[in-house]
């Protein structure tokens, strides 16, 4: 007969004496979490190798401080590494459409980006100074009056050779034109007709000539103009030059040890002696074709020699660390901005913002894998960067080559650093599966552990662990008592006694509530009965539906008996699983047995109620019956089992055990105590299997019995494997304590018919028979008498055979 | 001071206005003086009489400054753009004299630019255009108006091409009644906007006459005397000073008061 559980078998108490210091103040902090060596290992290990692909994946249940651990582990590594270079985007004076990513030791883009624009703020006052200078304006004037001379000499020359032969050069509405002069007039039509014909030719031959000459000239005004601007040019630009290369060589005298920027000077001092028009309040004459971008205002043209920075870093302070909570595209590769102007957008270098990626180049990027691949193309964005070991800051559309417009390709930015994605198991091993990028990609796992053995070792790491939440979060300190039975709960969080949960979040709000019942009742520390309180409290916010369940149960709705003895039928028990919340639920299982051709029928599987996993538990009975029963004549068997007032989908083998007895019982004849419910699966041969949710399963079944009064006979049949996660509530073992509820274990079933039914198993004798009057004898009695029965049914069908 | 007391009095202002040449400088610049000194606006609009000849000559062809490529004078299309032209230089002299609320008329006349002069005897001040067409950026073509100007010994105010012109009135005193006309002018035409420059070009009795102007002029503030040398290109003197108007009296031929006047810096008061 299988074991009564004693009191301190159901729950593995925490003694408060074994603990270190009197309260949480007593007690060191600790550095990390506990347990979680196999994730730091990997973590050093990934942190350490410094290649491509090794980047980390940290799995685990959501809750057991993956971030925290990785970013306190980054934090301390990145401090001892060398802080990454400052990155910005110039302006590419040869094609606009590109910019340049220019890199400058850490903390030198700042000073850069000032320097620039001081750079321009002066050039602002001492250009237009320039050239409004006396020097300057003489000198243009000598240009302008040099080809003043130049045009007016040819077009005066003109004239008085036209004059000379009385003809005038008039002005027309858009031209010149050559006509005969009489006293100063010009010759009116009829005059010219009266004139002799040889005089008349003779004009017309004058005029036709002077006007080729008139021809000539002015063909030849754009190539004066073209040689005017060429000369203005070669003026402006000396005199740009002069102003410009004094004021660009202090910046050139502080990067002078940077190539890549004395480079960079190089083609702004080109541009700026180009350009120098745009610094002028209002573009001078002949300077228009000199300062490129008609139309656009000095502010506007300036923004061409600003220096975007996109990251820049302290120097001395490591490597950064970037977590990235929203890792859509843009956040992770950078975005082009806009800026609206005159109906449209536009933009430029300046209005590239960095990304994730930029921000975190040289150390460490953390992010969430469920996030990243909730964004649509981020992912793909990230492997393409790391792919390419480069930032390319591209639109969605140019990365998917659907843009059609032109807008900016920056140039890419090397990329030097190690992503860790933090998620759930599951989705590594998704990923692991359907992606073959990802094995390449993130070649470390960090697999963080969701509990740890409950040693005394870890116990007291535990205390510790409490302490330096409740010193982190500024709780009350916690006593012995109540840092005790914060340590209980964690054992109960992962339903073992000998394990102790490390899922922070958890614990964590327990602390935090539990300080609040400490505060609601003036306590100045917290105790054992504050954490109970938390611990109740929590139970009762999601008891809605399990009290409806349970009351439906005492008024009759749902008929589940605690008392008496039924042939053919037991309290099995099952788990639900609501919103955080797991309880268990007592369900009445019954067998009916016949005469039949040893089929087993389940009534949950032909109605489709009933999951693979409840099947194969059931048909495991058939196979246990076969080897007990059915060696020497067929099992002339036929017999159903149900879920009496299961109306929705059965899973699970935790069943197993209960329809076996159930079937025993229906088989034997002999009734089964109604008071006492059973969970464990079974395997063929009658050995009986752990189950999951047990403390909640026997909390189920205590608490429609505590409510319809306990009467000493009632209990739950569990597996003896089981025995080691029982973490019961108070409530129960102050019951089993005062023998008012009982908990058996048991290691086959036949152990648990004996207790159901106060009648002997027995075990088979040399020839294989059981002994008169057990419950195994009458089982196989009533198996034999079915295939007596199933043979006469089956001669009298048989024809020509005669009874 | 009232211009009507002054020794510059201006009752009526007269704006030429020419289809070669728009002139809307001409009609603005007038106006502002119309404004200061509450003259009536007078615009007379010429219609070419050698330019209607010329297109009647079969033979004769314009030039066109902006392709150099010839092209025949049809005189019914000059006939249409003296009218347009015409049309629309009255509708802009009436907005202007509208605005400013001075007395205005228009007159079209069909004949030579120097008919103008004797059209206009009982004109106290005649407003032109100094150039006829820019061209390129260094170059105009000469108006015929510089010389009419110098010519017909009446005040006028001659416009250059249009720049960047500064602020401040710079007088030249050169002794004589239109000297003095010139200060009276300037000081007339001074507001609050125009710091005066007056500058002596003469030697030192002409520049003790002019004390007694200076200090009734003194009483406006801003006054600043320049005595310019025996001889002074005026031209150049004008673009290093950088004024926003000079008024010049007619007598100073020696000074290259025709090279000014052919391509003023900025406009010139030539006072007679």
């Amino acid at each position: 007969m299988g074991k009564s559980l004693t009191p301190d078998q159901l729950f593995t108490t925490c003694d408060p004496d074994l603990l270190p210091g009197d309260t949480t103040n007593d007690l060191d902090e600790l550095p990390g979490l506990i347990g979680q060596e196999r994730a730091i290992e990997a973590v050093s290990f990934g942190i350490g190798l410094r290649r491509a692909g090794y980047n980390l994946y940290a799995l685990g249940m959501s809750g057991t401080g993956k971030h925290s651990v990785i970013a306190d582990y980054l934090r301390r590594e990145a401090a001892k590494q060398p802080t990454p270079d400052d990155w910005c985007y110039v302006n590419n004076f040869a094609d606009p459409q590109r910019p340049n990513a220019l890199r400058l030791p850490a903390g030198r883009a700042g000073p850069l980006r000032d320097a620039m624009r001081k750079l321009v703020e002066e050039l602002t006052a001492v250009l237009p100074a320039t050239f409004e200078s006396e020097d300057y304006r003489a000198r243009r004037e000598v240009i302008n009056e040099q080809f003043k001379q130049q045009s007016e000499q040819a077009f005066g020359d003109l004239q008085e050779r036209a004059k000379a032969r009385q003809i005038a050069l008039i002005r027309t509405p858009v031209g010149l034109a050559l006509a005969p002069l009489k006293g100063g007039e010009v010759l009116p039509p009829e005059e010219f007709e009266k004139l002799p014909e040889p005089e008349q030719k003779k004009i017309r031959e004058a005029i036709e000539t002077l006007q080729g000459q008139l021809e000539a000239l002015v063909r030849r005004i754009p190539d004066w103009e073209r040689k005017h601007r060429e000369a203005v040019r070669a003026l402006n630009h000396e005199v740009t030059k002069f102003a410009v290369d004094h004021l660009i060589q202090e910046v050139r005298n502080q990067y002078g040890d940077l190539p890549e920027v004395l480079a960079y000077l190089a083609d702004v001092e080109r541009d700026l002696v180009e350009n120098a028009g745009d610094f002028m309040p209002q573009m001078q004459p002949g300077m228009a074709a000199v300062g490129a971008e008609g139309g656009d205002g000095p502010g506007r043209a300036f923004r061409r020699y600003q220096v975007n920075v996109l990251v820049e870093h302290e120097p001395g302070k490591g490597a950064p660390i970037y977590y990235e909570d929203r890792p859509n595209h843009q956040m992770i590769v950078g975005r082009v901005e806009h800026i609206a102007r005159f109906g449209t957008l536009t933009t430029d270098f300046t209005l590239l913002k960095p990304g994730a990626l930029h921000k975190a180049n040289g150390g460490y990027l953390i992010l969430d894998a469920v996030k990243l691949l909730g964004n649509g193309f981020a992912y793909e964005s990230l492997k393409r960067a790391l792919r390419a070991g480069e930032i390319r800051i591209e639109t969605i559309e140019q990365m998917l080559s659907l843009a059609t417009t032109i807008s900016l390709e920056p140039e890419a930015i090397p990329l030097d650093l190690k992503i860790v994605l933090v998620g759930e198991a599951e989705l590594y091993h998704m990923l692991h599966a359907y992606d073959p990028d990802f094995a390449e990609l993130f070649k470390v796992p960090v697999d963080f552990e969701e509990r740890i053995d409950r040693s005394s070792r870890n116990t007291i790491l535990m205390a510790r662990l409490i302490a330096t939440s409740v010193k982190r979060e500024k709780l009350r300190p916690f006593n012995r008592s109540g840092m005790a039975r914060v340590i209980e709960q964690a054992s109960r969080m992962v339903e073992d006694a000998q394990k102790l949960s490390v899922h922070m979040r958890s614990l964590n709000d327990l602390l935090v509530e539990a300080d609040h019942h400490a505060g609601l009742a003036g306590a100045t520390e917290v105790d054992g009965g504050h954490v109970q309180q938390a611990i109740d409290a929590q139970r009762r916010w999601l008891d809605r539906i399990p009290q409806r369940l349970r009351e439906e149960m005492l008024r009759g709705t749902y008929r589940i008996e605690t008392s008496g003895q039924v042939v053919g039928q037991i309290n099995g028990l099952s788990v639900f699983g609501l919103g955080g919340r797991s309880f268990g639920r007592p369900s009445r299982i019954s067998a009916r047995v016949r005469v039949g051709r040893g089929e087993l029928i389940d009534i949950e599987r032909e109605v489709e109620l009933g999951g693979p996993l409840h099947s194969k538990g059931v048909l495991i009975l058939s196979g246990f019956l076969g080897g007990r029963f059915g060696l020497n004549r067929p099992l002339a068997l036929g017999a159903s089992l149900v879920f009496e007032q299961s109306y929705g989908g059965v899973e699970g083998d935790s069943a197993s055990m209960a329809e076996l007895c159930a079937l025993m019982s229906a088989l034997s004849d002999l009734p089964i105590r109604q008071g006492l419910a059973m969970t464990g699966s079974v395997d063929q041969s009658g050995q009986s299997q752990a189950i999951g949710g047990v403390n909640e399963k026997i909390e189920g079944f205590f608490e429609l019995c505590a409510a319809r009064g306990l009467t000493g006979e009632q209990g739950v049949i569990i597996p003896a494997s089981n025995v080691k996660h029982l973490m019961l509530r108070e409530a129960v073992v102050a019951a089993v304590r005062r023998g008012e509820f009982h908990i058996h274990a048991i290691d086959h079933v036949d152990e648990a018919l004996e207790i159901l039914t106060g009648e002997i198993a027995g075990s088979p004798g040399a020839d294989g028979s059981y002994p008169p009057g057990t419950i195994n004898a009458k089982a196989a009695k009533r198996l034999a008498d079915f295939a007596e029965r199933a043979a006469a049914f089956g001669r009298k069908l048989e024809p020509g055979r005669g009874a | 001071m009232n211009q009507r007391d002054s020794g510059f009095p201006v009752r009526r202002i007269v704006i030429a206005l020419e289809s070669i040449c728009e002139n809307l400088t001409a009609l603005e610049a007038a106006a502002e003086m119309a404004q200061r000194m509450q003259a009536e606006l007078h615009g007379i609009f010429i219609e070419d009489a050698d330019l209607l000849s010329a297109a009647n000559l079969h033979f004769v062809k314009q030039v066109t400054l902006y392709s150099g490529a010839r092209s025949s004078l049809d005189p019914a299309e000059i006939e249409r753009e003296f009218r347009a032209k015409a049309e629309r230089a009255r509708r802009q002299l009436e907005d202007l004299a509208t605005r400013i609320r001075v007395p205005w008329s228009f007159q079209v006349h069909r004949g030579r630019r120097t008919s103008l002069i004797e059209m206009t005897e009982h004109s106290d001040l005649l407003v032109v255009a100094a150039v006829a067409r820019q061209v390129a950026g260094f170059m105009a073509l000469p108006s015929e108006w510089p010389d009419i100007s110098l010519g017909s010994g009446r005040s006028c105010l001659l416009l250059g091409a249009p720049g960047q012109h500064k602020r401040g009135v710079l007088a030249i005193f050169d002794g004589t009644a239109a000297g003095s006309r010139a200060i009276a002018a300037a000081l007339a035409l001074d507001g609050t906007v125009h710091p005066l420059t007056l500058a002596v070009a003469a030697g030192s009795e002409q520049a003790a006459a002019v004390n007694p102007v200076l200090q009734q002029a003194a009483t406006k503030g801003g006054v600043e005397r320049v005595v310019l040398p025996e001889k002074v290109d005026l031209k150049r003197l004008l673009q290093k000073r950088q004024c926003a108007l000079a008024v010049v009296p007619g007598g100073l031929a020696g000074h290259g008061l025709r090279d000014l006047l052919v391509a003023p810096p900025c406009p010139v008061l030539l006072v007679n």
